[in-house]
């Protein structure tokens, strides 16, 4: 009935399809509960809403008098996949009295490593004059910075919030530095190695791609951890945009990449820098790999199989609005030793597989390839539709 | 000569590679698999909680703070009527 190039079409329109579909569904659906005040001010009897998103927590006496415990308020901060929102109790005399972290769409990991940590209860006792930064009052939590940046950044949200309307206290709205450093320093010149180094003319593309694919390893790899993920990609669907000052790195990469497909059809990150992809070919430069040919059926296969894992995790981040929900690279599992059983498991596979197969990651199993294929098809698709329809313009004007 | 050797080499790849597929593509298949029942574990921990003894850190609902006796409370503000004290600037 189709031809394959057809069945493609009518596949990846119906992947996209149910892709805003479930984008409409989750955003319908997932509106947060708010729990009651006195689970951040124990002993309140009743909460009161005072003040905008302010809320009272109350007792009440025999003799019908009342006594205010303190105030609670949400707030929320952008972490490194989404917003995190906490809840936050002060006392009278304008101390941190309790605080739950409400939700966030962190990688579960990075907040399990928090809450192992005690992070919350840094928090207790300080004073909403508190300056609330990590670094200064406030010790993040090495390997989770981002997230402990972020919740800390929530807390001072709530604190301001209630010293400004309740306490009669005007607080300086604190100047957030621009964080301009090693990373973002390596992405942006890995970005211009990539660019001269595709071209056809450049002499020595081999030396600079390992050098590149070296450097990703090394520096957004196992240093830093910060390579490209799903989570990214869902977390820009959601627009779920971490701040700019504090995560500039987030833009240059996600920018970066999608800029470069899409006007250049180019896909430097994958074949030059990739942390992840650079670290299998060094295992198959040990081993001695080489590319797999299984035939063209199954390769056919493996190919959907990979695109119906990477389509799931996207459907499942929007529906449940939660970017890195469903995302199962095992990235963080080799770069900060982070991860789940399956998640160890496949690593190890994976490891092994490289010894002798060309990047079996990325060629079948990385989420991240058929979203650049996707990419790429609609610029194709885009491209012809707008020449057929200047050309028929153009006849019908001579006509 | 070259001729017999690009055979041999020929039936030595094939060999080769028919191996490989044999253990390559259960692996690949295996870990497919694997990331399917991650996938559909992480959404119920997500959807349900309480199923796991370590539950997935979203929608927290756990208090952070320090634990506070009745006698804490009336103590520190006994007079009812009260107006909180303002931190000063």
């Amino acid at each position: 009935m189709f031809s394959k190039g057809k069945w493609e079409k009518v596949v990846t329109a119906i992947a996209l399809a149910t892709i805003i579909l479930a984008w409409i569904v989750g955003y319908l659906s997932n509106k947060d509960e708010m729990p009651s005040c006195r689970s951040v001010i124990p002993k309140a009897e009743s909460c009161e809403k005072v003040n905008g998103d302010i809320y009272e927590g109350i007792i009440r006496h025999e003799d019908g008098t009342e006594t205010v415990l303190g105030w609670a308020a949400v707030a929320q901060a952008p972490g490194y996949a989404g917003p995190v929102k906490v809840f936050v109790g002060i006392n009278p005399a304008g101390e941190v009295l309790g605080l739950r972290l409400l939700s966030h769409t962190e990688t579960p990991v990075y907040v399990e490593r928090i809450k192992e940590e005690d992070f919350f209860q840094e928090f207790m006792g300080h004073s909403v004059k508190s300056p609330f930064q990590l670094g200064e009052d406030i010790e993040g939590i090495t390997r989770a910075t981002l997230t402990s940046r972020a919740i800390t950044g929530a807390v001072r949200g709530a604190s301001r919030k209630i010293a400004g309307t309740q306490l009669g206290l005007h607080l300086e709205q604190e100047r957030k530095k621009v964080k301009f450093g090693v990373p973002e320093l390596t992405i942006i010149g890995l970005y211009i190695v990539g660019y001269f180094g595709h071209r056809r003319t450049f002499k020595h593309k081999k030396i600079a791609r390992w050098g590149s694919m070296l450097v990703g390893m090394g520096v957004l790899g196992f240093l830093y951890n910060l390579p490209f993920t799903l989570s990214h990609f869902n977390s820009l669907l959601l627009g779920y945009f971490p701040n700019w000052r504090e995560n500039m790195y987030w833009f240059i990469l996600v920018g970066g990449i999608f800029f470069v497909v899409t006007v250049d059809n180019k896909n430097p990150y994958c074949q030059w820098f990739c942390p992840f992809g650079a670290t299998q070919e060094c295992l198959g430069a040990i081993g001695g790999a080489n590319a797999w040919n299984p035939g063209r059926k199954l390769r056919d296969f493996l190919k959907w199989s990979q695109r119906l894992l990477a389509w799931s995790a996207i459907v499942l981040g929007l529906l449940f609005r939660n970017p890195s929900l469903a995302s199962y690279e095992v990235f963080g599992t080799l770069f900060a030793f982070q991860g789940e059983g399956v998640q160890w498991v496949v690593l190890i596979i994976v490891i092994l597989l490289s010894l002798f197969v060309r990047r079996p990651w990325c060629n079948y199993l990385c989420p991240i390839k058929p979203i650049i294929d996707v990419i790429r098809a609609v610029r194709r698709w885009t491209r012809n539709t707008v020449n057929i329809w200047r050309k028929r313009i153009l006849n019908s004007i001579k006509l | 000569m070259d001729a017999k050797y690009g055979e041999y080499m020929a039936k030595k790849n094939s060999k080769q590679h028919k191996i490989m597929s044999y253990i390559v593509l259960p692996l690949i298949i295996g870990s497919m698999i694997l990331i399917a029942v991650y996938q559909v574990q992480e959404v119920m921990d997500y959807v349900i909680p309480d199923l796991t003894p370590t539950p997935m850190a979203t929608q927290e609902s756990e208090y952070y703070g320090p634990e506070i006796k009745d006698e804490d409370i009336i103590e520190e503000w006994e007079d009812p009527t009260q107006t909180p004290t303002p931190v000063s600037n």
